[in-house]
């Protein structure tokens, strides 16, 4: 071996490499993204936990303790508030307080908390909201209370529940079939470009929309197809209807991505790493469903978000359309947005 | 005469780059147009506005009585389009591709087994695409030009790059299609291809026609007719060439013939690239 040939190697192959603008391109856009997504994403849980109650008491002594810790609290109206504001996200945890702290006479008198969470909340942070509010009524009370706390989730349980791995795993193998089938048809469309054989299609009577169609029909068919076959093979034939129309919804979802994705590449190589860059990102919701409560609501800024939760919502908690419709109107929404941007893409390249 | 195809001030730019210029011309149905120029002259530009693939900036261009920016797809059920660049599915067979294109033209009772036995890929039909050699491939091409029947062709260098055989047949089919009265329009930048095809030959430089004529007229218009003696002096043989329309041409004839040994005597008539190269002052190369 010998190093100065080696170097010559070396030297030649990274001026190749950088020679074609795609993939340094590539190699630049991976890096800026990929440091961007990481300063985008938590760091540890939020710096500033927010926290509700509702009570008649003043709670100024709890709150003087409380406030010299990192915490937000906001006092709610009425328990139908402190509910929202949980339901909203506002807080993590809200707590209904009784009115009236018993005198203590003989022994710790008995009162009940109740704890509102979300629905999504493990089971320790549950444990651990549960333990705050007692803390915040001796604080108030000043001497120690026999208190009893009653959680409450706000909306399905995702937590609570204890739902088999399998079964788990269904909405992300079904998402995982839907991406894969997305870098399919992708690289359909980048071949159709780099061999030009638009070219003679456009020369037909085939027009742009008809092409465009024909790939629509094509994903929905590689896509929808084995999705549905996924689902009846793993969790039968129930819940039909939401499961029709979530898989349909995320099929165009899916479509949409793949025509971006193809009016991107130029072949096979260029595809797939648009499409790996475009993937990372949707893939993420799906860590939500196998660990429900680890990502926070950023996490809903994703599409895919509203295609793997509700999914999740109607396999294993037998949700119905009326509580996932938001969720694929979400989808429906961004695929179209999709659909408008790829499509001025796709007939900018085909020409 | 019909006329088969118009452009009247046909432009195109790239950016800043003018590559087709107010260029006008027409074609009578049923006759072969070459258009002839080097590289990067405006041939492919021009194709590509009749067959559908750019809109004109500027001016018009009927097909067969059609408007090219608002009757296209009217246009393109009537037009036979072979590219310079091979864009055939390559993964499926000749007989696939030609059934697939045959189907977008809505053409059920042609004979695709005939048709790839017209073009010379006869028991290859069932071979995917990718086996094939570029001769081949050209050829699978202008079958697939030729599925919808068509009353125009379009021919973008269908020779370039082949073997002589190959390029000799693709010849030989265009003029049988001529025959069956379709009108062609081919670019190339072969002078001889143009010379023995074309009823009337186009000369485009730099986005603009500067000559148009039969390629006889072209000749007799530009050329210069001469005779090229092989002469020969002492151990080697050496060319002269004397113009024939020259006022001392008989007398320097004469002269040749008295004074040296002449081999082989031709009558020289001017290439078309000669007349290119005397009009623009470039080659077609």
């Amino acid at each position: 071996m010998s190093w100065r040939v080696i170097k010559s190697l070396v030297k030649k192959d990274v001026i190749q490499f950088f020679s074609n603008k795609f993939y340094a391109v590539i190699t630049v856009l991976g890096l800026v993204f990929y440091i961007a997504i990481y300063f985008a994403l938590p760091k540890t849980i939020d710096d500033k936990l927010s926290i509700g109650f509702y009570t008649k008491l003043s709670m100024a002594r709890a709150l003087a303790v409380i406030n010299a810790q990192e915490v937000n609290v906001i006092r709610a109206n009425s328990v139908d508030e402190l509910m929202r504001m949980v339901k909203e996200e506002k807080i993590v945890a809200g707590f209904v307080f009784p009115d009236v702290i018993p005198v203590s006479s003989q022994g710790a008198p008995t009162v009940t908390v109740k704890v509102y969470v979300p629905a999504d909340m493990e089971q320790e942070m549950r444990d651990a909201m549960a333990y705050v509010a007692k803390e915040l009524l001796n604080a108030e009370a000043g001497y120690f209370l026999n208190i009893e706390s009653e959680n409450e989730v706000v909306g399905v349980d995702l937590a609570g529940k204890q739902i088999p791995p399998s079964k788990r795993m269904i909405p992300v193998f079904i998402f995982l079939i839907l991406m894969a089938e997305t870098l399919g048809l992708a690289n359909l469309i980048a071949q159709e470009i780099e061999q030009k054989t638009i070219h003679a299609l456009l020369v037909t009577p085939a027009t742009v929309a008809d092409i465009l169609t024909a790939k629509g029909i094509t994903g929905m068919l590689t896509s929808f197809v084995p999705a549905l076959l996924l689902t009846w093979a793993t969790i039968g034939f129930g819940h039909f209807v939401p499961i029709i129309v979530l898989l349909l919804a995320g099929t165009l979802f899916t479509i949409a991505v793949a025509f971006l994705v193809g009016s991107l590449g130029k072949d096979l190589m260029s595809t797939l790493m648009w499409g790996a860059l475009v993937m990372i990102i949707l893939l993420l919701p799906t860590a939500n469903v196998l660990a429900p409560g680890t990502l926070t609501s950023w996490v809903k800024a994703i599409p895919t978000y509203y295609f793997v939760d509700p999914l999740h919502r109607v396999i294993s908690f037998n949700a119905g359309l009326e509580g996932i419709w938001k969720g694929i109107a979400v989808l429906l929404g961004s695929a179209l947005l999709l659909f408008i941007l790829s499509n001025a893409a796709l007939r900018r390249r085909f020409q | 005469m019909e006329k088969a195809i118009v452009a009247t001030d046909l432009t195109y730019r790239y950016g800043n780059l003018t590559a087709v210029d107010h260029i006008s011309f027409e074609v009578e149905a049923g006759e072969i147009l070459g258009f002839l120029g080097p590289n990067g002259a405006g041939k492919t530009t021009t194709f590509k506005m009749l067959v559908g693939l750019l809109k004109p900036m500027e001016g018009t261009a009927t097909v067969l009585g059609m408007d090219v920016t608002h009757e296209i797809k009217k246009i393109q059920r009537h037009i036979g389009v072979c590219f310079e660049y091979t864009n055939l599915y390559e993964e499926i067979s000749a007989l696939e591709n030609l059934k697939l294109f045959a189907q977008l033209h809505g053409v059920s009772d042609i004979d695709l087994y005939g048709l790839l036995e017209k073009v010379g890929l006869g028991g290859k039909e069932k071979d995917r695409v990718a086996t094939y050699s570029k001769g081949m491939k050209q050829r699978l091409m202008i079958a697939r030009a030729l599925v919808n029947r068509p009353k125009v062709l379009f021919l973008d260098e269908p020779t370039s790059g082949l073997d002589p055989v190959s390029a000799e047949d693709i010849r030989s089919i265009i003029l049988e299609e001529k025959k069956r009265g379709v009108t062609v329009f081919l670019t190339t930048h072969d002078m001889h291809e143009a010379d023995k095809l074309s009823d009337h030959v186009a000369f485009i430089n730099q986005g603009k026609i500067v000559a148009l004529d039969t390629p006889h007229n072209l000749k007799q218009q530009y050329g210069k007719r001469k005779v090229r003696a092989l002469v020969e002096r002492g151990d080697t043989t050496e060319e002269v060439e004397i113009e024939l329309d020259k006022q001392d041409t008989p007398e320097r004839v004469f002269e040749l013939f008295k004074n040296e040994r002449v081999v082989t005597m031709h009558t020289q008539e001017a290439t078309l690239e000669d007349i290119f190269i005397q009009i623009t002052g470039r080659g077609l190369a």
